[in-house]
């Protein structure tokens, strides 16, 4: 199947240019604002760069075309070097649609394709396309939506199921997945404001805000962290809204957000492993948050180490469903078998020891070192809660993995999609009989999993189920 | 099979390699000692050269004498059908398992101590990991790379 050479929309000239003027601005920070005041002087300067930069994104544009010829997708780029990119049309992991608010507004959007070419090589991005045009580019390789398909029929139609969250989970899930988010707009808030706003005020508003009877500041620093929270949650209402995943046989189809919409396929046998994960909210009120391994070069929500969102947010009453549903190959019990009480003793250890070592050495030296001491009891509940949670499932091919480092997360892979599996045992374990697992799936990055202090006995077992493969 | 060590070449091959290793660290401290006493830098950079030189005989004893008989005993390999296992560690003792058929890749290596002895390192990547046998002899390493190309061909189909 063979297709004529073609060129991005014209389009992609302007926004290829902004893009490029936004890296160049943005490292200036502060200092773009100072240059501005004096812009009259270089207003010459600024105009030349644009003009180049305007000039060498147009030759950009008119040098990039792409095709499909002989069963594979070829796209020739670059001005001066020229790249010629051959991509088997059978190696395409997935096709995204994406769009950014700059686009949205004049109707275009972006395509990207996913490759076995480990994250760090980069996708394959078409920048600017019109909607029909992607629609063809995404049927000619293979992953067209059965819905807008000249040739769905009724089979198609009936085999597809369609998830949707439910206006009220919606609301929940932008509340509870802020809890981590209000952290990260805080750092970066506070990282943009030493950028923006002078030391010496920055200081000065610091000693008046300490200097605050108590009274005031309490409330004040709690409408502020409400203040973030709000701000978290609408930025995950926009990102998760109209959340939609399609089901097809082969297939999954995933679209998300409300202003900056994106559209993805994945093929389901590219799938290493699903994750289940429950924050600290979402276990208390009953909701998960599934995530899928897929191999390729997925790179999206770069917060979850670029592993794909299947669905933001699920009862877990219906998780069994949901899986039989979605992906049958991995569903199943996720009962762990929990490590035994010694290891839980064990793993309580390991980090109190030193802690406690660090703590009487402060307190001896410091007055302050006093205050540090709560410290040590929250720290063992962490690891008691973390202990709790570790364990393994082993059900014919399936493995399950559990294991919380803050976010409760319950994996499940199959045996041929284990890449590695390696037993630890140190010292300590061996007196106590017990050993830990790791094993290497294959992702944007290779990934690696790991249940500890398991009881030496289930250790041995899940290594000889991988070697008897 | 029966678990194989490395060839013992490795073990002087470790050894010549920490010497190297150990004579750059000698050098350097040299040139510390030397600008000290040129610069008449404060007294206590003797101390800390002292101290450094301490460590580096430590270095010497531990990585030219000790530690390569040490890790020459306590690594073994296994083929076996269809997979291959490295057992290695001290303390802790870590046990990998690579299916044949997982295997991307086998890159062999050889630099000039290496050469020397005959022997070639190999690493064995798979989709999400490498895995190295330190040294094989030349032989063995040939032999091995083209039983694990052969299960590749075997196993084209099965590429997620």
């Amino acid at each position: 199947m063979n297709s004529e050479k073609k060129r991005l929309h014209v389009f992609a000239v302007l926004s290829e240019s902004l893009g490029t003027l936004r890296k160049l601005v943005l490292p200036l920070g502060i200092s773009f604002f100072t240059f501005l005041q004096h812009f009259t002087q270089w207003a010459g300067y600024v105009l030349a760069t644009l003009a180049i930069i305007l000039i060498y994104n147009f030759f950009k544009w008119l040098r990039f075309t792409y095709e499909v010829r002989g069963g594979s997708f070829h796209i020739q780029s670059g001005v001066l070097i020229r790249h010629d990119r051959y991509i088997h049309i059978s190696r395409i992991q997935s096709v995204q649609l994406q769009t950014n608010l700059l686009l949205r507004l004049i109707g275009l959007v972006q395509l990207r394709l996913d490759t076995v070419d480990p994250a760090d090589k980069g996708d394959v991005v078409l920048a600017v396309l019109s909607h029909q045009e992607a629609g063809r580019v995404r049927r000619l390789l293979g992953h067209g939506d059965p819905d807008t398909a000249p040739g769905a029929n009724m089979e198609t139609a009936s085999s597809r199921i369609v998830f949707r969250l439910s206006i009220r989970n919606f609301v929940f899930a932008t509340f509870t997945s802020s809890s981590i988010g209000i952290i990260g707009v805080l750092l970066a808030f506070w990282s943009s404001a030493g950028q923006l706003v002078p030391d010496q005020w920055l200081n000065r508003s610091f000693h008046q805000f300490i200097l605050l009877p108590p009274a005031t500041l309490i409330p004040l620093i709690l409408l502020l962290v409400i203040g973030l929270w709000l701000c978290s949650a609408v930025v995950t209402f926009f990102r998760w809204g109209n959340f939609r995943l399609t089901v097809t046989p082969e297939k999954w189809l995933i679209h998300k957000g409300i202003l900056e919409t994106a559209d993805a396929t994945y093929m389901k046998d590219r799938v290493q492993a699903i994750r289940i994960c429950e924050s600290w909210l979402q276990q208390l009120t009953g909701f998960c948050t599934i995530y899928a391994e897929c191999s390729g070069s997925v790179n999206n929500d770069k917060n979850k180490e670029g592993a794909v969102l299947v669905f933001p947010i699920l009862r877990r009453k219906k998780l069994q469903a949901f899986l039989d549903t979605v992906i049958p190959e991995f569903a199943g019990s996720i009962s762990c078998k929990s490590v035994p009480l010694r290891s839980q003793f064990y793993m309580m250890m390991l980090p109190v020891l030193p802690l406690t070592v660090v703590l009487v050495a402060l307190s001896s030296f410091f007055q302050w070192g006093l205050w540090l001491w709560p410290v040590l009891p929250a720290a063992m509940a962490l690891v008691f809660l973390q202990s709790r949670s570790s364990g393994y499932d082993l059900d014919g091919e399936r493995l399950v993995f559990s294991y919380r480092l803050l976010t409760k997360t319950r994996m499940i892979t199959l045996k041929n999609r284990i890449q590695s599996f390696t037993a630890h045992q140190s010292l300590v374990q061996r007196r106590f009989s017990l050993g830990t697992c790791s094993l290497f799936i294959r992702s944007s990055a290779g990934q690696c999993y790991r249940v500890r202090q398991l009881e030496k006995v289930d250790s041995d077992r899940l290594f000889q189920w991988f070697r008897d493969g | 099979m029966e678990k194989q060590h490395l060839d013992p070449g490795i073990v002087t091959v470790w050894r010549q390699r920490s010497l190297m290793t150990n004579l750059i660290f000698w050098l350097i401290l040299a040139g510390f000692f030397t600008c000290t006493v040129y610069f008449s830098w404060p007294g206590f950079f003797y101390l800390i050269a002292g101290t450094l030189a301490i460590l580096v005989a430590l270095h010497l004893i531990l990585y030219v004498l000790v530690i390569p008989v040490i890790r020459y005993r306590t690594f073994f390999y296994t083929f076996r059908q269809s997979d291959f296992l490295i057992r290695d560690g001290v303390f802790v003792i870590r046990q990998v398992s690579i299916p044949l058929a997982r295997v991307q890749n086998v890159t062999t290596e050889q630099g000039p101590l290496l050469r020397r002895y005959h022997l070639v390192s190999v690493s064995i990547t798979t989709a999400a990991d490498t895995q190295t046998i330190p040294a094989l002899n030349a032989a063995e390493a040939h032999v091995l790379r083209d039983r694990i190309a052969e299960q590749i061909k075997e196993n084209g189909a099965d590429e997620l």
